[in-house]
């Protein structure tokens, strides 16, 4: 008897077992072939990924924190739609050059913050003012800081290095209606109205924040010191917000969603959406179903999953917008001589030594044998522009046809056969790359290079580890009295603060900048290219100057170039007047403009 | 022993258990350099250059005693910190965090002490019968099924096939903007409990509309634990002399079952389902993500994986306060159901 | 007079992985009315499942798997074949009219419920109507006493509470009480069955001689010495007046003293109830005390049965012989029976006893001998005779 129940329950068992694995079969993707019904009239409604960090606009430096920002605030300014050169009034109606160091904006009258405010000239100089004032570690405020009081940062070593007095100077009102902001040194007026645009220039209602508990504008004291690097909760503003942007802040549940409600009585006229609701997801399974039944009009896509979008017809899909950004593989050219990832720590075939990367033959054969089709096709599912340089599409001075690497394994040998003397290729080399575990187009650049490596000569042998990103941050920006960081080749990449070639180049390029400078990279020669460049108007002299850094670069290669992606956004089709500027933060893009109805 | 000086002991043992606590969780954070600890201040690349400045503000460079000393000594002041990864306070942390994990504990703790109480004793009244290898079959798939797996596949069947039937997030967000508007009085957050005080029926079938999937989730992998526990207790006290002494008075086999077995075989249940509440009070990570359904276990899974400490050793107090408290209750329950067992003392 | 129980032919099997253990092989035996009939043997000689076989409680995997156990009811003059009965019939003999005492009080006990508890459902179990009836009396009296306001207000809950009480009275089982005792809230109308049964109780304990026995009936089996578990155990056996009290070793796990109030209590129970006593163990002296007579088994097969006294003046039995020598006796050399037990899962073939036996015979090891009545009410299974 017994027998045969548990021949019963074997069966039991085989049924389950095929119901578990034919069910999903069937339900699968079956969302796509029905309609997307149009629902949540009057709102709009996105799911996406990352926190808002902060919706202080001086303390904001992150895309999600941007994006809030943008709805909720005004900027003196705006981009004209799709450029990035041209402007159009925001809260200034008008500006001038005054001289090459200062330019004054003309603020608008009869506009009022959420709260009931009427915004001044006041309001205009105090924002920028508490800006330089806060200046919090890690922030964006240095973009103001280096044009206008000349240096990066108002501390040093944890002093206060700048005057009440200097910050007083550089922001001031001039006939009744105008503000006047005035620079340490010759600075462009198109850089500054790039800086100006963005979130971190987000125009505050001086009253209210006062009435707050904000720093309340005196600079003459001491006082105001103690508003300098706060902590993030000691500022009232970082989840409260009065501005005068087309959305009010209505709730925001940390970690779960921000909701905004429609401000009727914004200047520009009322927004096209009653609601905006932004929340946070971390499945994509899940947002792709909320998009696919309706509830969403847009959902943040990574890369690896769009291919299940783009049989789908009901949706507005967008492709091959070429963002701000870029990734590159760093060569390390002073590592750690402690560093486990570097084997022996000499040229002996079983490590490499600390300066391995500065012989150039290392770094322009490993430009060489890295083969950038494969990645491009891997690692960005072949929506990419492959770079030569630091410098991205979409910036002055970008040039597609200037020499870039492409891979020729014959080059790549005979170029490294010359490296160390000649010993190179008799001796091998063995060293470990790092990616940030999870993140597989980094795994994939690694793996790429391992491999090209590996079949030009296998004495040359390249492992990979993976690493948590806080740890791999710490090895990279970190250095010894000697010597820089323990790896030998990092990868990280760069988005934009605001569009201009600056802004890529000297991070990249610069001996001081933010990553030449931990991979000990950077001559006088090429410092003073860029610094010449630096300030130049837009121009054929400056797409000439950028030209040559680019070919400074290719000469000299820093890094492996990799690519600059090419995003893609996709909507409900209820949605329309979508553009792209790559400079708006956040993937909905110019909210404002955009609408949303059945037909 | 008095019932209240045995839980003024148990409470008062609550010191060094979180003393012990916080001691552990912050050496372990020291394994982390203080610039992994300070990018949890740094949201993008161009901000790493004022890591040193970060560290120095934060002090997270001072030794280990002067670092937690700083925490503790905020601690006895009565602030548990900050929690950057969600931008607010650690203590409001938990009370924001909090109701969503309890909810879905609270709806689905009963169903998983239920069911496997209820199939764990079928399964061995009728053991090696049809019924027993259903039950164990049933309980070593939902034991073995990946919850990432499972929910997923609820999710495509129950919002993506059958549209938009069972959705993900704890309401929908025309009953959240209802939830959040001046009128409703979210009295303790739990959604359901909130909108049963505010008499509001809309929002309490949206809100169990949203409870359905991530509670069958939880309670799928968790009940087959249940399940074998209770199916072998009850085997164990089936066997017992007192069972043949029920059936010789005459009783019906279904009351030897239900009250002669199972009251015993409760016991060592009663212990597994005290932990398995404060374990789910804790929160379900991959549950909790996978439905948007945010509460303690999103919370404390991003403050590890940010380093973000305070939240971490924030968390830690709450479970340690939370397992001690379960425990007392466990102890006291025992009591009820064992005449035994006395407080403190353990088995007569 | 008719034989209370009568065996024919019992044979009981266990289906294990090993193999099929012959538990009990072609048992007879009777157990006459108001007699203490003594069964004897080793460990695993079937003592205790000739006792479960009586009751049909043979655990899994063990069967009957062939036999008869006749039942004679007085009631109605007629024998029960217990075997074929009905289950509900069956349940509603156990611990009624048939009741087991077992050998480790501490264990038939259920732990977690009071002495009270567990005696009383046996009165809830069998005595439905009675308590019914009792219980109905004195709602009948509260009715025509109750006096005041108090009264007032509940003398229609009480006449409700009566009516149904005089439907369980009526028909143990009638469909009203039956469904109310399934709601929770209404179930406790039935409460006062449960006291009238709780008095039945206290009653039962003072009649197996447990001092403060309200007091006792409310407390937990861990709280009572072995004796008083055991003499509790003895209460709920007795509650019923049952006609058949099978008492497996029910002395084995006391200490000596008790052991010998234990058995004046069963000689009393004998005596007041008069009901038939069958009284399971391995030690022959506790028998001797008790037993009017005494069946020997051997690895599932009965080897003698005999008067008492007749066993220990004449037994017959080699096996018996040998028993009677290895009991303990001051200033005798301690005996023991040569060889091990016979394994039930490879019996010897014949006599099963003829590996062990003394005076074994060819024919012992071929044949099994049959059970004769070699003198009056003396019969043996052995081929010497």
């Amino acid at each position: 008897m017994s027998k045969m129940f548990s021949k019963m329950g074997w069966i039991i068992v085989a049924v389950l077992c095929l119901s578990l694995v034919v069910f999903p079969a069937c339900t699968g993707d079956g969302g796509g072939s029905e309609p997307i019904p149009y629902l949540h009239d009057g709102q709009f409604i996105q799911q996406t990924i990352g926190e808002v960090d902060s919706l202080d606009p001086a303390w904001g430096y992150d895309t999600a924190s941007g994006e809030q920002t943008d709805y909720i605030y005004d900027t003196l300014l705006s981009y004209d739609q799709e450029s990035t050169t041209d402007f159009i009034t925001g809260l200034a109606t008008n500006w001038t050059e005054v001289s090459t160091t200062a330019m004054k904006f003309h603020i608008a009258s009869g506009i009022t913050f959420h709260e009931g405010g009427n915004l001044t000239a006041e309001d205009v100089e105090y924002t920028f003012e508490r800006a330089l004032v806060q200046d919090r570690a890690g922030g964006p405020t240095w973009m103001f800081n280096y044009p206008l009081l000349g240096k990066f940062r108002t501390r040093s070593a944890g002093n206060i290095t700048v005057t009440g007095a200097e910050i007083d100077a550089a922001v001031e009102i001039v006939d009744t209606d105008w503000v006047q902001f005035n620079f340490a040194f010759e600075f462009p007026a198109i850089q500054w109205k790039q800086i100006l645009v963005q979130s971190w220039g987000s125009i505050l209602d001086k009253e209210w924040c006062v009435a707050n508990g904000e720093w309340d504008g005196d600079l003459s004291g001491e006082g105001w010191k103690a508003y300098n690097n706060p902590d993030k909760q000691d500022s009232y503003l970082y989840n409260h917000a009065n501005g005068t942007g087309p959305w009010k802040l209505d709730l925001w549940e940390a970690g779960e969603y921000i909701r905004l409600i429609a401000n009727d009585d914004y200047w520009r006229g009322a927004p096209p959406f009653d609601t905006v609701i932004t929340q946070w997801v971390d499945e994509w399974s899940s947002r792709k179903l909320t998009l696919l039944n309706g509830d969403a009009d847009h959902v943040y896509v990574p890369r690896a999953y769009i291919g299940e979008l783009l049989d789908i017809d009901d949706l507005l899909k967008i492709s091959a917008l070429p963002e701000l950004s870029n990734d590159c593989l760093f060569f390390n050219m002073n590592i750690d001589p402690e560093s486990d990832l570097i084997g022996s720590g000499m040229l002996d075939g079983e490590g490499i030594p600390s300066d391995f990367f500065t012989d150039i033959h290392v770094r322009k054969g490993f430009s060489l044998a890295f083969d950038y089709d494969t990645y491009l096709a891997d690692a960005l599912l072949g929506e990419g522009t492959m770079l030569g340089s630091p410098l991205v599409n979409g910036l002055a001075g970008y040039d597609p046809d200037l020499p870039k690497y492409e891979q020729d394994l014959v080059e790549a040998a005979a170029e490294l056969d010359l490296a160390w003397g000649g010993n190179l290729t008799s001796l091998g080399f063995k060293f470990t790359m790092v990616y940030n575990s999870g993140n597989i187009p980094r795994k994939t650049a690694c793996e790429i290079l391992a491999e090209a490596l590996y079949s030009i000569n296998p004495l040359y042998q390249v492992s990979i580890l993976p690493m948590a990103w806080p740890t791999i941050l710490d090895n990279i920006f970190t250095e010894t009295e000697t010597s820089k960081g323990p790896l030998p080749l990092f990868q990280i990449g760069w988005i934009a603060d605001y569009p201009d070639a600056d802004n890529f180049i000297t991070p990249f390029m610069f001996s001081e900048g933010d990553f030449a400078y931990f991979q000990d990279y950077g001559s006088p020669t090429v410092d003073a290219m860029i610094e010449a460049a630096r300030f130049m108007a837009n121009g054929p002299a400056r797409d000439a100057a950028y030209a040559d850094i680019h070919n400074a670069y290719h000469d000299d290669p820093g890094g492996i170039m990799l690519a600059q992606p090419l995003g893609r956004r996709f909507f409900t089709k209820y949605i329309s007047g979508f553009y792209f500027n790559p400079t708006i933060p956040g993937t909905p893009g110019p909210l404002y403009e955009m609408s949303k109805s059945e037909s | 022993m008095e019932l209240r000086a045995y839980i003024a002991r148990r409470l008062l043992l609550l010191i060094p258990v979180l003393f012990g606590v916080t001691v552990f969780i912050f050496a372990i954070t020291m394994f982390f350099s203080p610039t992994e600890r300070a990018t949890l201040y740094v949201t993008s690349p161009q901000g790493m250059r004022d890591l040193p400045s970060i560290i120095e503000q934060y002090g997270l460079d001072r030794p280990f005693f002067v670092q937690y000393g700083t925490w503790l000594n905020q601690v006895f002041h009565g602030n548990l910190g900050w929690s950057n990864v969600v931008s607010m306070p650690v203590g409001r942390a938990i009370f924001h965090y909090l109701p969503a994990t309890l909810e879905l504990a609270i709806f689905a703790t009963p169903i998983i002490i239920l069911t496997g109480i209820f199939f764990g004793s079928r399964a061995a009244a009728h053991k090696d019968k049809p019924v027993d290898h259903a039950t164990r079959v049933v309980a070593i798939l939902g034991w073995s099924l990946p919850t990432f797996w499972l929910g997923l596949l609820l999710m495509m069947i129950f919002y993506g096939y059958f549209r938009g039937l069972l959705p993900p997030g704890r309401l929908s967000s025309a009953m959240e903007i209802m939830v959040t508007s001046g009128d409703f009085i979210r009295y303790t957050r739990i959604n359901t409990l909130d909108a049963i005080l505010n008499l509001n029926g809309p929002v309490l079938l949206d809100a169990l509309r949203h409870l359905i999937l991530p509670v069958i989730t939880i309670s799928t992998v968790n009940v087959a634990f249940i399940m074998r526990l209770m199916r072998s207790s009850m085997l164990e006290s089936l066997g017992k002399g007192y069972i043949l002494t029920a059936r010789a008075k005459g009783v019906q086999e279904k009351l030897v079952i239900s009250k002669h077995a199972r009251r015993n075989a409760l016991i060592p249940v009663i212990t597994v389902s005290g932990y398995l509440f404060a374990a789910l009070a804790g929160g379900a990570v991959i549950t909790e993500t996978i439905f948007s359904f945010k509460g303690m276990g999103w919370w404390a899974s991003q403050s590890a994986l940010r380093l973000d400490i305070s939240s971490v050793l924030g968390f830690a107090l709450f479970m340690a306060v939370m397992f001690v408290l379960v425990n007392l209750v466990v102890d006291i329950l025992y009591t009820r159901v064992d005449p035994r067992v006395r407080l403190g003392g353990g088995v007569q | 007079m008719k034989d209370l129980i009568k065996i024919r032919d019992l044979a009981v099997r266990f289906y294990t992985y090993e193999g099929i253990v012959y538990a009990i092989d072609d048992l007879d035996l009777e157990i006459r009315q108001g007699e203490t009939l003594g069964i004897v043997g080793e460990t695993g000689s079937g003592k205790t499942m000739t006792a479960l076989a009586i009751l049909r409680l043979i655990p899994y995997p063990g069967k009957i798997e062939s036999g008869s156990i006749l039942f004679f009811d007085k009631s109605i003059d007629q024998e029960l074949e217990l075997l074929k009965l009905r289950d509900d019939r069956m349940r509603s003999i156990r611990g009624n009219r048939i009741s087991m005492v077992f050998q480790e009080p501490g264990a038939a006990l259920n732990p977690v419920y009071t002495i009270g508890d567990q005696i009383s459902e046996v009165f809830l179990l069998h005595r439905r109507r009675e308590l019914a009836q009792r219980a109905k009396q004195r709602l009948d009296s509260l009715l025509s006493d109750g006096n005041g306001l108090a009264a007032g207000v509940k003398r229609p809950f009480w006449g409700w509470q009566r009516r149904i009480y005089d439907k369980i009275a009526k028909e143990s089982h009638a469909f009203e009480p039956r469904l109310l005792g399934r709601l929770p809230l209404f179930r406790r109308l039935l409460w006062r069955m449960g006291y009238e049964a709780k008095l039945l109780t206290v009653d039962m304990l003072k009649d197996v001689e447990i001092p403060d026995a309200a007091r006792v009936a409310v407390q937990y089996p861990h709280q009572l010495s072995g004796g008083m578990k055991q003499r509790a155990v003895i209460a709920m056996a007795l509650a019923c007046s049952p006609e058949l009290l099978i008492a497996d070793e029910p002395t084995t796990s006391l200490d000596v003293t008790i052991q010998a109030q234990m058995l004046e209590l069963f000689r009393r129970i004998k005596v007041d109830k008069g009901a038939s006593i069958l009284f399971i163990t391995h030690n022959l002296g506790v028998a001797s005390e008790v037993c009017d007579r005494v069946a020997v088994m051997y690895a599932g097969r009965l080897c003698e049965v005999a008067p008492v006294g007749e066993m220990f003046v004449h037994p017959l039995h080699p096996y018996t012989k040998a028993l009677l020598n290895a009991v303990p006796m001051p200033g005798k050399k301690l005996e023991t029976i040569p060889g091990v037990l016979a394994d039930a899962l490879n019996p010897p073939p014949g006599c099963r006893f003829h590996p062990r036996c003394p005076s074994a015979m060819p024919i012992c090891g071929q044949e099994r001998a049959k059970l004769k009545e070699v003198s009056k009410d003396h019969m043996v299974a052995c081929h010497l005779y």
